[in-house]
């Protein structure tokens, strides 16, 4: 059969790129300097500890080197940052109460009506801050706490205090640092003790000011034996400005308890994704992380499990599409700091019209974590000539009582599984758009609805009719 | 006065710095140590040409990240043999280079370049050992052109003595349909910072790298192995054994880079390590770099204990669990050390590996 290049169009993003130019209250001036950190933590009125970390996260900031690894981020101007931006909206728990440019965004995006059919609960966030916080009474009932960090921070100071950047310090990085000095908005949940949350949380995060950043903090608590999925959405209208996105967010998973972090990242193409997700795991504890990038200019994003407790799990399964003008540099860490823990990474990644796409990953097997085992599988496809598909992993292993496994694949659509399909009645471009569902589908399956259609929006319709 | 390198057996594509895995930076002080110099032992084939030379490669270039070792072994090179295998040549019999370091002659940076002319098919064995010095080092850089259709295959054992500082760097080009076979079985010194880089520059050309090391005692190894697949239906392999006892560290780094360009080639690395020891520190890195659709490319990494079945199976047989591991650990070995054709240096090897693993 002829050799042929696979090519697939663009995603269309009408709904994700239409821009409210008037939705600013308030912003605080470009760049990044002590005197609008503490502008931010006064409009909020943090309590003094809070400033505290503020002012010692923006040291550190401006003390630490930018990465020398990974895709360069010499477009990032901090100069030219915003990185507060209050939007004319208070927060309400009415969808009706919101201003309508905002509400139709939401609307548009489908969120009032997934929230109607599927979930518990469900926050939003437009530009720095939450405009729509709501719960079901039933998870009140039980004690459930779902709700924006401003407020969390205000009603249940003490539990804030105790986690808030404790597995997130502003030491780990720069852009860590500088999402302790500007942070603002997020969602804080805290699941009692044996409480299983039914349908799933969500929080959607929009970023609609051109030119500006977006901190949210997300912190999470499941006490011993609960459980909870999460879903956080995030999507912005194109600028020909950079923004920048450089959120945190921290899960705590006790004793028995179960959460899984679900993600759909649609970024526009002038974003730089800078964001840090990390879960400390407690004994018999599980996380599952999935997670879907395709949107941004750049991304760099590894979800991290720590798993301290024995028998805790870690599973992450991601997928991330990248096109022309984008460089999406994701993948997972894993550390195995207890005996009989056990870690899964299943990575896809797909290649076109000259996007970049990284798999980077660290596994660590620490002295104490006797019988521990990891599997890493991670599969790249190729759509082209001008892409790149790289795999970097990296596995470290201090004990000789743990297996581990790693296997990565690289390469375009193979040509026999094409002849196969055609060979059963399906055109050629009916059998690449099935392998390449086929590709993700590890990814959609895990999704709930809503989410696996807002995935086949972004994916399987769009290349139905334009792979060949 | 002393040698000093900085950031070398760079990881192509950086990452995070935490685990530090990079690079690799040292400085080794001289004092104490006597230059080589004795003539390395050549066991030569009729229609082979060896000069002692340090003859510069004309057309091939050398790899931008062994630079630092080879300009530290361009001036500082205190042997240095040149091997011509003429066009066509079939020698019947390995060439053999033979170092041996003792307390007189430890400190070695030996140059060796192997050029294979078109057509011609040879087989090189360079050995590094040494006895009765408390401390020795050797720097080293292999360069091999592989003409046209040229089969080349190079055996590289280093027995160094157990507190020796061994850096070596293999660089190898080949052009159309050349095939390189390279198997380096590092198995002694206290501290080993190994490298090797297999440029396929010409249209079907292939690359195999075999890596075979042992880590005993607190010895450190650094071994940074590529294949650059540059041009088109090239094919190239990576397979690495090794085994960790005591508090031994190893960091592979392994990369298979498909260049943009390399259209129908395919490429595999696989690594299998057998731990011994719940004090040995095993790193890996084994990245696949991909520029081009038209490619087949894949990796697996093991890492762990031997068979808990097979150990069982081999005890129920007589064999004491010292035993039973050490079959296992040479079984493992033994797809890489059965191409080296000699069976002299074949056993040497089982017989260093077998003292290696339990004393």
């Amino acid at each position: 059969m002829e050799k042929k290049k696979t090519q697939i169009e663009e995603f269309e993003r009408n709904i994700y790129d239409i821009y409210d130019s008037d939705s600013i209250d308030y912003q605080v001036k470009k760049g990044l300097t002590e005197d609008i950190v503490t502008e931010i933590s006064e409009s909020k009125n943090d309590p003094e500890w809070m400033l505290g970390l503020r002012k010692n996260s923006l040291k550190i900031y401006n003390e630490m080197e930018l990465p020398k690894w990974g895709p360069s981020l010499h477009e990032l101007d901090m100069d030219n940052i915003v990185t507060y931006v209050r939007p004319k909206a208070s927060m309400t728990d009415d969808w009706r109460e919101l201003p309508d440019d905002i509400r139709n965004t939401f609307e548009r995006l489908g969120i009032p009506e997934a929230e109607w059919k599927s979930l518990s609960g469900v926050g939003a966030q437009y530009d720095s801050e939450v405009v729509y916080h709501s719960m079901r009474e039933q998870l009140l009932e039980q004690g459930v706490i779902y709700t924006d960090m401003e407020t969390a921070l205000r009603e249940y100071e003490d539990i804030v205090k105790e986690y808030f950047m404790k597995l997130l310090p502003a030491t780990e990085h720069k852009f860590m640092a500088l999402h302790g000095a500007v942070w603002s908005g997020g969602s804080f949940v805290y699941v009692p003790e044996g409480v299983k949350v039914n349908m799933p949380l969500q929080s959607y995060f929009r970023l609609n000011a051109p030119g500006a950043g977006q901190f949210e903090h997300t912190l999470i608590i499941c006490e011993k034996n609960s459980s909870l999925h999460f879903i956080e959405g995030c999507s912005a209208p194109r600028h020909n400005t950079i923004n920048l996105h450089a959120g945190g967010v921290e899960l705590y998973i006790k004793e028995g308890a179960t959460l899984r972090y679900s993600t759909i990242e649609n970024w526009s193409k002038n974003m730089l994704n800078l964001n840090t997700k990390r879960a400390l795991v407690e004994k018999d504890g599980k996380i599952e992380w999935v997670s879907g990038t395709f949107g941004s200019h750049i991304t760099m994003l590894y979800p991290m499990s720590i798993l301290k407790g024995e028998n805790a799990k870690s599973e992450f399964t991601g997928v991330s599409f990248a096109s022309s003008n984008q460089y999406l540099d994701t993948g997972s860490k894993v550390v195995h700091a207890a005996p009989n823990t056990s870690s899964t990474i299943s990575s896809k990644s797909i290649s076109k019209n000259g996007g970049n796409t990284t798999y980077r990953s660290a596994v660590t097997i620490m002295p104490q974590a006797k019988n521990s085992k990891c599997s890493v599988i991670c599969e790249s496809l190729m759509m082209d000539d001008l892409s790149r598909s790289d795999t970097i992993p990296v596995m470290d292993v201090r004990n000789d009582k743990a297996d581990i496994g790693h296997e990565a694949k690289i390469g375009r659509i193979s040509e026999k599984s094409i002849y196969y399909l055609m060979t059963r009645g399906l055109s050629e471009e009916e059998a690449k758009a099935l392998i390449v569902r086929g590709f993700v589908e590890p990814v959609t399956k895990e999704l709930p609805l809503e989410y696996a259609v807002e995935m086949n929006r972004l994916i399987g319709l769009e290349l139905e009719g334009s792979i060949g | 006065m002393g040698i000093s390198f900085e950031k070398i057996n760079q990881l192509q594509v950086p990452t995070w710095n935490w685990l530090k895995i990079n690079s690799v930076s040292l400085d080794v002080a001289e004092n104490g140590l006597y230059s080589y110099s004795k003539e390395a032992r050549l066991t030569l084939p009729e229609n082979v040409r060896a000069e002692r030379l340090f003859v510069q490669p004309k057309s091939a270039k050398i790899p931008s990240s062994m630079k630092q070792n080879y300009d530290f072994i361009s001036e500082n090179h205190n042997s240095s043999v040149a091997l011509t295998i003429p066009e066509g040549a079939l020698p019947d019999s390995p060439i053999i280079i033979d170092y041996f370091l003792d307390k007189d002659n430890s400190l070695l940076n030996d140059y060796i370049y192997i050029k294979a002319e078109k057509d011609s098919e040879a087989t090189v064995i360079i050995k590094y050992g040494g006895d009765n010095c408390e401390d020795a080092f050797h720097s080293g850089f292999t360069f091999v052109e592989a003409g046209e259709n040229a089969k080349v295959k190079l055996i590289k054992v280093q027995m160094l003595p157990k507190n020796a500082l061994h850096i070596d760097a293999v660089a190898v080009w080949s052009k159309d349909r050349a095939a390189a076979e390279i198997i380096l079985n590092e198995l002694g010194s206290a501290r080993t910072v190994a490298s090797c880089n297999i440029l396929l520059k010409g249209e079907q050309s292939s690359g195999n790298l075999g890596g075979i090391y042992i880590g005993k005692g607190q010895e450190e190894m650094d071994f940074n192995y590529r294949i650059e697949l540059a041009a088109k239906e090239t094919e190239g392999d990576i397979t690495v054994r090794g085994t960790l006892t005591d508090s031994s560290k190893k960091t592979l780094k392994s990369t298979l880079d498909f260049m943009t360009g390399a259209s129908g080639s395919k490429g595999s690395e696989e690594e299998t390590v057998l731990t011994l020891s719940d004090k040995a520190v095993n790193l890996s890195a084994p990245l696949l770099l991909c520029g081009e659709d038209d490619v087949e490319g894949r990796h697996a990494t093991s890492t762990g204990r031997p068979d808990s079945g097979k150990l069982h199976y081999l005890m129920c047989r007589g064999f004491d669990r010292r035993e039973a591991e050490q079959l296992l650990v040479e079984a493992s070995f033994t797809p890489l050390l059965s191409k080296i054709e000699i069976p002299e240096i074949r056993q040497e090897i089982k017989e260093y590996i077998g003292v290696s693993i339990h004393g």
